[in-house]
């Protein structure tokens, strides 16, 4: 940046120290996957996606943590292009990887691998193809947010990043038409099992989608991998005995929090765009639900033991008659979300 | 039981509610602090643009004279003394007559203060000091404006509360909602003694 020296060497050195926890947590990642048995589902592929491009991110953000360097390509499209490297991959595809990964678990049924494949190959292209001649561009003076260009030199590489854009364009439409497909076939990918990819923590050891008061006894944790240990000792899936179970206490349902949740957008919305009624509307209507909510005193119900017993009792009966699918088949039609034991 | 979480506690009276209270009053304190880490953020942005902001337009000494400010921060400070009799009422007395005084009367001078800033800023913007004239001003307004806000908010807060204990009586969560809108008009009193030291009093003698 155009400052002082003093102040140059202080962003210059607080950006080499982002690196050091960074790199620690890609070892960390990398080694969640030593001696494991990887499977390249779609889950793992924006996982393994993520750690490489944001490693390439990371190390063209230690490029900029040079001041002399960082003089040269401040306000240019060499940064745009570094904090995409290190926002898309590091954030959505991340995201992306959980949103396949839990979505059985939350909706009780699979996605579609093959829209989510389709979806992270136009992902990954598209970014590359599109933020890639970003770097380039800035080391030749592109200046960002500039809406007109007159440098030849410039074209071929804005081309190439427009088609990239396009390319991302078809990931998100993909993305779109992968939760349609799956919706619609709901009926042949669901999992009742409550463990489609042979889960090692505890969520994956209750149904899919999960009952609302989440363990219908308090579950014993005796390992990190809970469920894992659970399985390997033959106590996944066991009957607990009658007098285990207890009456559950929960909040009851409320609409307040989504009253506030849209509201909330319909004032941000509104403040953005300067409509005054809205911005008071929308205002008076979060803190009305909030209001209304304070007079609420009976927010709380109790699930009586015997309920939760025989839903408990019912699930279990339910997978004990399931099939058990082998991690190579987990993405068929034939895995109903009882996993096989893993030598 | 022993006294524990800041702010007024009810061991010696209500051991039950004291119990409960412990982890929502904290709650509420970590929520305090980072609604003055807004405070901070504001007061720092009014140190810079106070000296480097002007554009040409009044300067601090230009604008204040202490005497309604003055009379707004002894509003407010009486409002903080009898939010400390409400406490102690909520505290001693079973009947709920004493505390619905006191919290009247809170209510009365917090809306004396909102009334009186609010002519204060009605006042400098018919002078033409109004938020666009500089950045000085646009922090002035959006530092003492977020502050008046706060008030407007409590006294809105009291109202619902003085309406819950008729709905209500005094029940366990009525008594903590009080206590923690206790601290928080505490906490809005000393904001103010900030805003009347370092805009009004070191304004003026700049």
């Amino acid at each position: 940046m155009g400052q002082t020296p003093n102040l140059n060497a202080a962003f210059g050195i607080a950006t080499m120290l982002i690196g050091v926890p960074t790199g620690v947590k890609v070892y960390d990642w990398l080694l969640t996957m030593v001696r494991g048995r990887v499977r390249l589902t779609t889950s793992t592929l924006f996982s393994l996606m993520f750690m490489i491009t944001f490693v390439i991110g990371g190390m063209t953000g230690v490029i900029l943590a040079n001041p002399p360097v960082d003089f040269n390509v401040h306000n240019s499209l060499f940064l745009v292009a570094h904090f995409h490297n290190m926002l898309i991959p590091g954030t959505l595809f991340g995201m992306f990887a959980a949103y396949y990964y839990w979505f059985p678990k939350v909706f009780g049924f699979r996605l579609s691998e093959r829209w989510g494949r389709i979806s992270f190959w136009c992902w990954s292209f598209g970014f590359y193809l599109a933020f890639m001649p970003l770097y380039a561009l800035g080391l030749m003076g592109a200046a960002r947010r500039t809406q007109e260009w007159f440098e030849p030199a410039f074209e071929p590489w804005l081309i190439a990043a427009l088609l990239g854009a396009g390319l991302v364009l078809l990931g998100v439409a993909s993305m779109i038409v992968q939760l349609w497909v799956s919706i619609r076939d709901r009926d042949s990918t669901r999992v009742p099992g409550g463990d489609p990819w042979d889960g090692r923590t505890l969520e994956w050891s209750v149904s899919a989608p999960p009952p609302e008061y989440n363990f219908a006894v308090v579950p014993k944790v005796n390992d990190r991998d809970a469920f894992t240990w659970m399985k390997q000792h033959g106590l996944a899936y066991q009957m607990p005995a009658p007098q285990e179970y207890e009456d559950i206490h929960i909040p009851k349902n409320s609409v307040v929090a989504p009253i506030i949740g849209a509201a909330s957008v319909a004032l941000g919305f509104a403040l953005t765009w300067h409509i005054w009624w809205l911005t008071i509307a929308s205002f008076v209507a979060i803190w009305a639900a909030v209001i209304a909510r304070s007079f609420c005193s009976d927010t709380e119900q109790r699930i009586p033991a015997s309920q939760v017993r025989e839903e408990h009792e019912q699930w279990l009966r339910e997978v004990s008659a399931l099939p058990k699918t082998p991690r190579e088949q987990e993405t068929t039609a034939g895995n109903l979300g009882l996993a096989e034991e893993f030598a | 039981m022993s006294s524990r979480h800041p702010g007024i506690n009810l061991g010696d009276t209500d051991p039950a509610t004291h119990q409960v209270a412990e982890s929502v009053v904290f709650g509420f304190w970590i929520f305090l602090m980072s609604d003055l880490v807004l405070f901070a953020l504001l007061f720092a942005t009014y140190a810079a643009t106070s000296q480097h902001g002007l554009a040409g337009g009044p300067t601090p000494s230009d604008i204040f004279d202490l005497k309604s400010p003055f009379i707004e921060t002894m509003l407010l400070l009486v409002s903080s003394f009898t939010f400390g009799m409400a406490s102690l009422a909520l505290k001693y007395r079973q009947d709920r007559g004493r505390l619905l005084l006191w919290l009247l009367v809170t209510f009365a001078l917090g809306a004396g203060f909102v009334a009186m800033e609010i002519n204060d800023f009605v006042r400098m913007a018919g002078d033409g000091q109004t938020p666009q004239q500089s950045a000085y001003l646009s922090s002035f307004f959006a530092l003492v404006g977020t502050h008046g806000l706060h008030v407007s908010a409590g006294l809105i807060w009291l109202v619902i509360m003085v309406i819950q204990l008729f709905v209500f009586g005094l029940t366990q969560q009525v008594k903590m909602r009080l206590m923690r809108l206790a601290i928080f008009w505490h906490m809005l009193d000393v904001v103010w003694v900030c805003i009347f030291t370092f805009v009004y009093l070191f304004g003026v003698s700049q």
